[in-house]
């Protein structure tokens, strides 16, 4: 079992059930710099319902898109 | 045959039962006359039978009142209490072979006793500390009670000749008695993981330093990988918990570029050393200083940067500024996968301490260097929940947050 991670919209952070997820509340997600995005991780096999259809990354390649000018910034802030 | 006296007689070796009758004065003919000695008889007839049992009978646990289990479990070694003496020069863990026993300890350095469960029941010893060695007893699925008008229960011979009994009090519990204190001994098992996504520790907001002239940080840090522009940890100062702005963060860019940014008033300070030589799943110490006057980071002890500043630290001196820290994020939310331990924070200059925190590279007890906060990553709670005391004099629990995972990787 690996730690999977799903990129979300916004917009659809109301229908996470943070029982779910390794998240620990609405308040402690960390969004993309435009806070268009946000995402969420979970470890077990199975995929929480609201996730369905998403698309799940592993930790080297939510690295990767973490590391992008969209979620984090050139210059310290 | 002429008539003898009974010691004249021939010795009889192996008397038969009807030989006692045997012994009769002289007699033409049959039976030869015998004496039968008590010796013989005893040397033939020992004990004859045990609680019915006869022929070669082993002794039980039932024949002897208030035996125990000791004829089976430590019948070899069964003595009356404190008979025995049996010397340790090393950590040990008892045996049933050391029950009733004298165990002296003699070494110069601690040795630690550890009491197991299953040991028979009414297991006891008696504990000398025979050198300048402390003695410790560890329990080990064991429960070790003593008397104590504190909050910590003895556990350790107070010093050189003195001397603690282990007294069984039920199933695995016992209590320990005699010429014995606390004795803390520093142990370091665990740290926290984070992935580097947006996992982090984060600590009560409610930190005021706001007089504060100088401060030092410090904290172990193991990379998982590098991470380009992420900051390792912080210490943020801010007035409220959506002005939280003026982030003091080590960043660590590659394997070979470290910097620290101090936030004082007009921006950044960053004090960068791009000679480092870094590698993943190694530990190594990094330490923050600013003076008042200086800004300096330190790496495994030694100073790697300096740099000086008119920038007083953002939260000094402004009223109603508090500071909070983030582990395994720095730069507001970025976050670093890295394994952090032993982070740990003052409120003075500690510029004179920075390689007595390192330590030749191990992590020691630096309750005697008086920190502010000190957060120990697992150890002192057990490497379980989601609450990280603080051991510092601030008292200022931090919370992880998003899923950090403990790892008994130490440095």
């Amino acid at each position: 079992m690996s730690r999977k991670y799903v990129i979300i919209n916004a917009d659809e952070v109301s229908s996470v059930d943070f029982n779910k997820v390794e998240e620990t509340s609405e308040n402690t997600l960390r969004y993309s710099l435009d806070n268009s995005q946000t995402f969420v991780k979970y470890d077990t096999d199975t995929t929480p319902s609201f996730l369905d259809g998403k698309t799940q990354y592993t930790h080297s390649e939510i690295l990767e898109i973490l590391a992008t000018d969209e979620w984090t910034p050139n210059e310290p802030t | 045959m002429a008539n003898k006296k009974l010691t004249d007689l021939n010795d009889l070796p192996s008397p038969a039962g009807a030989d006692i009758l045997a012994i009769v004065d002289d007699v033409v003919g049959t039976p030869t006359t015998k004496k039968v000695t008590a010796t013989n008889l005893m040397t033939l007839a020992p004990v004859q039978s045990v609680a019915g049992r006869t022929g070669t009978v082993t002794l039980s646990n039932t024949d002897i009142s208030g035996l125990g289990s000791a004829a089976t479990t430590a019948s070899t070694d069964y003595a009356s209490a404190f008979y025995n003496i049996v010397t340790k020069t090393a950590n040990y863990t008892l045996t049933n072979a050391e029950n009733g026993k004298v165990i002296f300890c003699n070494s110069s350095s601690r040795i630690d006793i550890t009491v197991p469960s299953g040991l028979t029941s009414g297991f006891n010893c008696r504990v000398v500390q025979g050198g300048a060695g402390r003695v410790r007893f560890v329990a080990s699925s064991t429960t070790i009670n003593g008397y104590t008008s504190g909050s910590d229960a003895p556990n350790a011979v107070i010093g050189q000749h003195g001397v603690a009994d282990l007294v069984p009090t039920g199933t695995n519990a016992y209590s320990l008695t005699g010429d014995i204190n606390y004795l803390s001994v520093f142990s370091n098992s665990y740290s926290v993981s984070f992935d580097g996504t947006d996992d982090f520790l984060n600590s009560d907001p409610n930190i005021t330093h706001a007089s504060v002239s100088s401060y030092t940080m410090s904290a172990w840090v193991n990379f998982t990988s590098f991470s380009n522009g992420g900051g390792v940890y912080q210490m943020r100062g801010g007035q409220s918990a959506t002005d939280w702005n003026y982030n003091n963060f080590l960043r660590v860019d590659s394997a070979t570029s470290a910097s620290y940014y101090h936030r004082g008033t007009g921006g950044y300070q960053e004090c960068t050393y791009t000679g480092v030589n870094l590698s993943l799943s190694n530990w190594y110490n990094f330490a923050q200083v600013w003076d008042g006057t200086n800004v300096k980071l330190y790496l495994d002890g030694a100073l790697i940067s300096t740099t000086t500043t008119t920038k007083t630290a953002s939260f000094a001196g402004r009223s109603g500024y508090n500071i909070k820290f983030d582990l395994g994020r720095g730069r507001a939310s970025n976050s670093y996968p890295c394994k952090i331990d032993e982070f740990a924070w003052w409120d003075s200059d500690k510029s004179s301490s920075v390689s007595n925190i390192y330590n030749s590279g191990t992590p020691s007890d630096i309750s005697s260097l008086s920190p502010v906060h000190w957060y120990r990553m697992g150890d002192n709670d057990g490497g379980s929940g989601t609450t990280i005391t603080d051991q510092g004099s601030g008292g200022t629990d931090g919370t992880l947050t998003n899923g950090p995972t403990f790892s008994t990787d130490v440095p």
